[in-house]
């Protein structure tokens, strides 16, 4: 499934490889249209009369309400169907779902759903100039999310190529660590660390141009940027780690290891958080988190890629 | 029906004698004749021209299954050259009583066309717990045993049952994934699903269960034939223990030849069970095909429903449709690797008619006129309907490919 028209325009945010660094660049900057100078969102017409369909085959608050946010803010329509609790627990298919979807008119789909590839999958079901954004699929993909990281690190640091960014916690099972590696090496970031136990990084990922850590301490040394994963608690039953105890003892981002760090460095973390497994509250709390930053910003760079994908249709 | 057919011009391959030789074949009343010369006082009743073909022995597969329709499975088995198909067990085609094989039997004999050789199940409902009636799968004809994707993970069973086996002289046919792995869908975990980000299954889950089959060889006497090896780790291991002499022997699918993970890219093409791996892999199994350590090349023909297909990748079912395939891509592959065709021949021939035991995949004076006349050059563009399976799920479709069967025979009888 090609997400690039022969023009070279987006119809499609399925995935951020293949999207070169100008391209990625423009929606930062489109992004930035979002906010106004007292950092507050705009409110504009750039959707009116588009209905946006958020379909969600597995929970998110944060993800979908910055979503509908965004798009209420373009005065688009929007629905969101929890499809978790709706259909396809009536036995329907996926796609026989999004077929009936699409009759009742959708432009833009923001789908999210727990395998890898099924954002591909449903844009391949839909007719030319409807629109899938991928809001996470499986362990593959989120792109918007990686994209709203690289404009909250482009508004605290405002260069790439030089920083050092380390990525900690269950990097084989996220979809964001995907989406930020392929984002951040496509903006020229040198130094990309992975800091995780052997059990939570993907088999032969040292050859694909990051180096890993299986320590804490020297993952983070002189780091620019700490981007945090969250850690879901079902990996102790699947013999990845033997407890939360010992997550938090070994990776937990806590006070004392953040002073290992650059001065000026920036905590982020894509949420939701696990206080005192992952990160410490002093941390998350602390002067270089960008944690709520990241959801605000978040709004305008999905509003970004809306007008993009629908921009002349 | 003729009972006296000749077969005039064509290229008689028999990788069996290893020959290669233009000359005329003679049937009489379902077999071989005389090669070269007529017998004394032949007298056709059907010349069939084979001018630019290749006259070969039947394929045999190792594995194919069969879903939906048998009679258009059997069909495009012929279409594609087999003249005899192994049928593993599965949930669907439960073969742990003789009643289940002499049924199929009794189907593939009405239908007429590829004869069906199961395989019985090592355990019953393959649960892994308690031993298949091995005695009676063999009296009900079946040719080989096999647990095929459902591992006994108990070794303890695994090595009674090998031992149970071999007091039957059955072949074992053992499908090498650990156990904790075949709970679903997996991929390779190389450097394409870096991106996809799919469930991996690591080399070692094939290599691992192979040793452990490998090291109750000696205790067990048990022959284990090693199905459908995906990683050059396995053939490796396959080679060890040859050179030590042990009873095994090998084969790979073909479409494991032909693709590596890469196929997965965007999410395209189909799961493969076991999972389609690296570049290197794919050159350690063509290399063990060319040296003999795997012997045999098996179909792996997995035919699914379009309806089942509609779905995403994790969720659709693995495997491909292959038996009509099997002969173009050993053209592609005789160019690629410049192999004789009895080179890429043998491995569907008499290599698994030696490991099955049965009296044919050779074109010798005697011997059962199951035949196949296949033109290397002759093209065509395989679509659904094109396809004799009912599985279309092919990443070749709306290909053309070079390499056609013209015509099958089961025993003199042109059945395609």
């Amino acid at each position: 499934m090609e997400q690039i028209d022969k023009n070279g325009r987006l119809k499609h945010l399925l995935t951020l490889e293949g999207l070169p660094e100008t391209y990625l660049n423009k929606l930062l900057s489109a992004a930035d249209k979002f906010i106004d100078k007292n950092n507050r969102l705009c409110h504009t017409d750039d959707l009116k009369g588009k209905t946006v369909v958020n379909v969600f085959f597995e929970a998110s608050t944060r993800t979908r309400t910055t979503f509908e946010i965004a798009a209420k803010r373009l005065s688009a329509d929007v629905i969101s169907v929890n499809v978790a609790t709706a259909a396809t627990a009536k036995g329907e298919s996926l796609r026989d779902t999004i077929l009936n979807l699409q009759a009742m008119q959708a432009d833009l789909f923001v789908c999210r759903h727990g395998d890898s590839g099924a954002a591909h999958f449903i844009a391949k079901q839909l007719k030319p100039g409807v629109a899938v954004i991928n809001a996470g699929d499986g362990c593959h993909e989120h792109p918007t999310q990686a994209l709203l990281d690289l404009y909250t690190i482009r508004h605290a640091k405002k260069d790439f190529q030089n920083l050092t960014v380390a990525i900690v916690g269950d990097i084989l099972h996220s979809r964001v660590a995907r989406s930020e590696i392929r984002a951040l090496k496509t903006m020229g970031v040198k130094h990309i660390r992975l800091v995780a136990p052997q059990t939570l990084l993907p088999a032969q990922i040292g050859q694909s141009g990051v180096v890993c850590y299986d320590k804490m301490e020297e993952g983070i040394q002189d780091a620019d940027v700490i981007i945090v994963l969250r850690l879901q608690k079902e990996r102790m039953d699947q013999g990845l780690l033997p407890s939360l105890k010992e997550y938090h003892q070994c990776y937990g981002l806590t006070a004392e290891r953040l002073t290992l760090a650059q001065k000026d460095v920036i905590v982020m973390h894509p949420g939701p958080m696990d206080r005192g497994v992952e990160i410490d509250s002093e941390v998350a709390d602390g002067p270089h988190s960008m944690i709520l930053q990241q959801v605000h910003f978040g709004i305008a760079m999905r509003m970004a890629v809306m007008v993009e994908l629908t921009a002349g249709k | 029906m003729a009972n006296t057919i000749v077969f005039r011009n064509g290229c008689l391959c028999d990788p069996a004698a290893h020959s290669e030789m233009c000359a005329d074949l003679f049937v009489v009343d379902g077999k071989i004749a005389a090669i070269g010369d007529a017998p004394a006082g032949f007298h056709a009743e059907e010349e069939i021209e084979c001018s630019d073909c290749l006259v070969v022995p039947g394929f045999i597969d190792l594995s194919t299954a069969l879903r939906g329709s048998i009679q258009a499975e059997l069909s495009a088995a012929v279409k594609g050259g087999f003249t005899q198909i192994c049928v593993p067990p599965n949930s669907r085609l439960m073969l742990d009583t003789p009643s289940v094989a002499e049924g199929l039997h009794r189907q593939a004999d009405r239908i007429g066309k590829a004869k069906v050789l199961p395989i019985g199940a090592l355990t019953q409902g393959l649960a892994g717990k308690q031993l298949s009636e091995m005695a009676a799968l063999k009296e009900a004809g079946c040719v080989a045993l096999s647990q095929a994707y459902h591992p006994i993970a108990n070794t303890k069973l695994l090595y009674r049952a090998l031992q149970y086996a071999a007091s039957n002289h059955l072949l074992v046919i053992h499908s090498p994934i650990d156990s904790a792995w075949q709970d679903k869908q997996y991929v390779h975990g190389g450097k394409e699903n870096l991106i996809l980000g799919l469930p991996a299954m690591p080399v070692c889950a094939e290599v691992s269960e192979i040793s452990r089959v490998i090291a109750l060889l000696p205790e067990t006497g048990a022959r284990v034939h090693f199905s459908r090896l995906s990683s050059g780790r396995a053939v490796e291991l396959i080679a060890d223990a040859k050179a030590e002499g042990l009873a095994v022997s090998a084969d790979v699918g073909i479409h494991h030849l032909w693709f590596t993970e890469a196929m997965h890219r965007h999410f395209e093409g189909y799961a493969m069970q076991p999972p389609l791996r690296s570049e290197t892999d794919r050159r350690m199994l063509r290399q063990g095909v060319i040296d003999g350590t795997i012997d045999a090349i098996c179909s792996a023909h997995e035919p699914h429903e379009a309806d089942a297909l509609l779905a995403p990748f994790l969720q659709r079912p693995s495997g491909m449709s292959a038996l009509e395939l099997v002969w173009p891509l050993l053209v592609m592959l005789h160019h690629e690797l410049n192999l004789s065709w009895s080179q890429c021949l043998s491995p569907l021939t008499i290599a698994p008619a030696r490991i099955l035991g049965l009296n044919r995949g050779t074109l010798s004076v005697g011997k059962c006129a199951d035949l196949s006349i296949l033109s290397s050059t002759a093209k065509w563009d395989v679509r659904a309907n094109t396809l004799a399976s009912h599985g279309k799920n092919t990443p070749f479709l709306g290909q053309q490919l070079s390499g056609q069967v013209m015509a099958t025979y089961v025993h003199g009888h042109r059945v395609y």
